[in-house]
């Protein structure tokens, strides 16, 4: 007997990856450097057409109040975490309700001069649902958004919780870690190459 | 095969293809309409969201009829030399 699908329901399309001829051009190299926060705010935004425009990206980040962290040391994006719900007990069918990504990241980079890596630490918690989250990556010039922006919408990825702590052991350097999560039940992660002055404005 | 997928395809054959025309571009009323170029077109088509298959349907005509008028204005050239 064949193989069929479940039923005749109407799903979603599945979009097909449009690769290049060429197989090397298909590799995504991430070398993460920064993760730079936003206020969720979409109004700095309101004028953005075009997320690899250096103009429009200077432009916003005068009033989005930008908080870069790094350069990074580590950087995880670990399998979504899923909850499931049973429709039918008969059908043994199981459909997704809730996904949840989380990202893991440190540095080791202090400021050894007046110490604002303490208020880092110490607001994160509390600040961070204000917030939305990029993440750039040094080797290519990737930026990591949320995959639901379009014209006027703010590009971090939004609905963060988490927290940042200091870590250290024995005699290596002090580091931060931080932990954040989104849910992207109905959001989801995108990537776009950046020109490089719209990189370094972004990594500041 | 998706419609975006269908403009998306159009847009990197007409790159290919050595295109450089600019084209007035306005998907969203709330912004100006712009002059592009085909490889900004395409970087705008893959980072906006919430556009439906008819919008890509849109811009895809909108693109080939941009062309055919400029084969046009090319080929009555071609006759004047």
């Amino acid at each position: 007997m064949p193989v069929v699908c479940a039923n005749n329901c109407v799903t979603s399309p599945l979009s097909e990856i449009l690769y290049d001829n060429c197989p090397e051009k298909n590799i995504r190299r991430l070398k993460p450097y920064k993760v730079v926060f936003l206020d969720c705010s979409a109004v700095p935004f309101g004028a953005m057409t075009d997320l690899t425009s250096n103009s429009q990206w200077v432009t916003a980040l005068a009033t989005a109040n930008p908080v870069r962290f790094g350069e990074l040391a580590t950087f995880a994006m670990p399998k979504p975490e899923t909850e499931k719900a049973t429709n039918s007990i008969c059908q043994a069918t199981e459909t997704v309700v809730e996904k949840i990504q989380g990202f893991t990241f440190s540095s080791f980079y202090m400021d050894n001069t007046t110490y604002t890596d303490g208020d880092f630490v110490c607001d994160f918690y509390k600040a961070i649902q204000g917030k939305t989250m990029v993440m750039l990556s040094c080797d290519g010039n990737w930026m990591l958004y949320s995959k639901s922006w379009t014209a006027g919408a703010n590009p971090g990825v939004g609905g963060l919780v988490g927290d940042a702590w200091y870590e250290f052991e024995n005699k290596a350097n002090l580091g931060i870690n931080v932990e954040v999560f989104t849910d992207i039940t109905n959001d989801c992660l995108a990537w776009v190459k950046l020109p490089t002055n719209t990189f370094n404005t972004i990594a500041g | 095969m998706s419609m975006k997928t269908k403009l998306i395809k159009l847009i990197k054959d007409l790159i290919k293809s050595g295109n450089k025309d600019a084209f007035d571009f306005q998907v969203f009323q709330n912004f100006k309409s712009e002059s592009l170029t085909l490889s900004e077109i395409l970087t705008r088509i893959a980072t906006y969201s919430g556009l439906t298959s008819s919008d890509y349907e849109a811009i895809k005509k909108g693109i080939e009829k941009a062309i055919s008028k400029n084969a046009t204005k090319e080929i009555k050239q071609e006759i004047k030399k």
